[in-house]
């Protein structure tokens, strides 16, 4: 039979999707990001686990190389692919928001953005009518307002405190943020029997 | 010196031995279509938008490649041939009253964002069955997709089948204009959270609420159509179940094909009105083809006529089949010196009378 492809993102959200298949009796519990190994094959529940960089999740399961996948709303909503967006896991909770300095008004016209999320920052201006600037940044966005690039940043937010350590506070809140398992379109239908089992047991435990 | 030379995105070149593939592929369908009763037609390379404009819904002509002709009207390369096949059925045969059977290989262009590394220019094989209101002429185009896609060597595929008044039947309960244009788009993009959110925080009717929450569960083979019927919201519903069931009773007689049915599928364009289909492979993950009845679409051209079509994407298939062809290419080199060239020219012409592909090569040059 043939292994049910499954990529996850690595980093930080990849010990929380390891412990919620861990809910669901499939344990991953060889795969570390450490291991410089790139994927890991479990014949035992027919699957084969495929590290990736979170970003890079939605592209192999549009390709069909992974036949589903755990990738953050974030990258979702940033460089839209043709996937199935299938469930929420609800791990990785946080939120997509503007930040401006602590010491500016809500109200502060905002002319330049800096921000990793380029797509998302533009909708969402495009959205309130106004039109911002959008400088991409790869890191640090926290920089932006501090060293004078831009007036505002859009980014993710779990605690704040970095947003705090860096003198920025919320302006507005686009979106929740939070993992989703998604689906190759044709996969989805080729293995359905394989993938509704999966997501009845992760409903299951969520 | 290494040349490069620069080529947009999302085109590609085909050398030599990735033709043969393409056209030995392209000769088996082809002879499947005539044995058929289908015929080849040409259709022009570009159109006016508005002909296109005419079929698809608001989006779709950012989709397409436009330019101007010389009077400054809006022209398009052809995003896909059966609308061509309608303005041309509707020009040419606005007065013929037998079912008509058409064929194409073309290549059609969309618009794409160039760095998601999709193709700009691919190539469909189709088919168009014009005249035929009835389930008989949409057996007959799966049965033939079917046919021809066995034919070629692939295997293990699977037919999807679902139908567009299922789900306009269950967005005809509702009401409120955004929300359904909202909840239409999350099932299109099979966004089932979205979906979920959505239904969950609208005040909806419960049973209404009930059958959308159940939708991405309806997936399966012919036993998920008993369940459907108990969650058909209305007559439109109820009567695309139906169909859907006759449609089995037939196509089960033929246990060769693999079919599931999926009453949420929604094909990338917007014409259809009835059956739709896709196929897959599990060796792909993008469909090697889709199709469906598009009755309405004749209409947009005063030519009212039930139609029912389908279309393989070539370079999918390609991919499937490529790593398992053999490139078949041996032909025969015959060496010459220059003093000799035209007694060498005669017995190439033999050879090839004798059914070698002959190359004639100066003697100093190499392979």
């Amino acid at each position: 039979m043939e292994l049910l492809k499954i990529a996850l993102s690595k980093g930080r959200i990849l010990s929380e999707t390891l412990s919620l298949f861990n809910k669901i009796q499939m344990d991953f519990s060889e795969v570390y990001e450490d291991s410089r190994k790139l994927f890991f094959d479990f014949k035992e529940h027919g699957t084969r686990v495929i590290l990736a960089k979170p970003s890079d999740v939605p592209t192999y399961v549009e390709y069909g190389v992974a036949d589903i996948g755990v990738a953050g709303k974030d990258v979702l909503l940033e460089d839209k692919k043709d996937v199935f967006e299938l469930m929420d896991l609800k791990l990785a909770n946080c939120k997509m928001v503007v930040a401006i300095p602590k010491d500016r008004s809500n109200d502060s016209p905002i002319y330049r953005v800096a921000t990793k999320y380029p797509q998302i920052a533009e909708e969402h201006f495009i959205k309130k009518g106004i039109p911002v600037e959008i400088i991409k940044l790869h890191g640090s966005v926290e920089l932006g307002p501090i060293l004078g690039l831009s007036d505002a940043i859009v980014d993710i937010v779990s605690t704040g405190s970095t947003l705090k350590k860096n003198n920025l506070k919320i302006m507005e809140e686009i979106c929740p943020i939070s993992s989703r398992l998604i689906a190759n379109p044709v996969s989805f239908r080729v293995k359905s029997h394989v993938i509704m089992d999966l997501m009845e047991k992760l409903e299951a435990v969520l | 010196m290494t040349g490069y030379f620069r080529r947009p995105a999302g085109v590609k070149d085909y050398l030599p031995p990735k033709v043969r593939k393409k056209r030995r592929i392209e000769k088996e369908i082809v002879d499947v279509f005539e044995k058929w009763g289908y015929e080849e037609v040409v259709a022009p390379s570009f159109e006016y938008l508005e002909t296109f404009a005419k079929t698809g819904k608001p989006g779709f002509t950012e989709k397409v490649f436009k330019f101007f002709d010389r009077h400054g009207e809006a022209m398009a390369l052809r995003p896909d041939i059966t609308t061509s096949i309608a303005r041309m059925v509707a020009t040419h045969y606005s007065n013929h009253d037998a079912p008509l059977r058409f064929y194409y290989l073309a290549n059609v262009f969309r618009f794409q964002e160039p760095r998601k590394g999709r193709d700009q220019e691919f190539y469909q094989i189709g088919g168009e069955l014009i005249g035929i209101p009835g389930l008989d002429a949409d057996v007959e185009i799966i049965l033939l997709a079917s046919y021809m896609l066995e034919q070629i060597g692939i295997k293990n595929f699977l037919i999807n089948i679902g139908h567009t008044k299922f789900l306009e039947g269950l967005l005809d309960e509702l009401d409120e204009p955004v929300l359904k244009d909202r909840i239409a788009q999350a099932i299109k993009e099979k966004n089932f959270v979205w979906l979920k959110n959505l239904i969950e925080t609208s005040d909806l009717r419960t049973d209404i609420k009930r059958t959308f929450l159940a939708l991405p569960g309806f997936y399966g083979g012919a036993e998920i159509l008993d369940k459907l019927i108990e969650f058909s919201l209305n007559e439109k519903c109820t009567a695309a179940v139906s169909e859907l069931k006759r449609l089995w009773s037939m196509l089960k007689q033929f246990n060769n094909i693999q079919l599931t049915f999926d009453p949420g599928l929604a094909r990338g364009i917007d014409y259809y009105t009835g059956i739709v289909f896709e196929i897959y492979s599990p060796k792909s993950g993008f469909p090697l083809g889709g199709g469906g009845r598009y009755d309405s679409l004749l209409d947009k051209f005063n030519g009212s006529r039930p139609a029912t079509g389908f279309a393989l994407t070539e370079d999918v298939i390609l991919a499937v089949l490529e790593q398992d062809m053999e490139d078949v290419y041996d032909p025969y080199y015959l060496y010459y010196e220059p003093e000799q060239y035209i007694e060498a020219f005669h017995k190439a012409q033999e050879l090839r009378k004798n059914g070698y592909i002959v190359k004639m090569m100066p003697a100093d040059k190499d392979i």
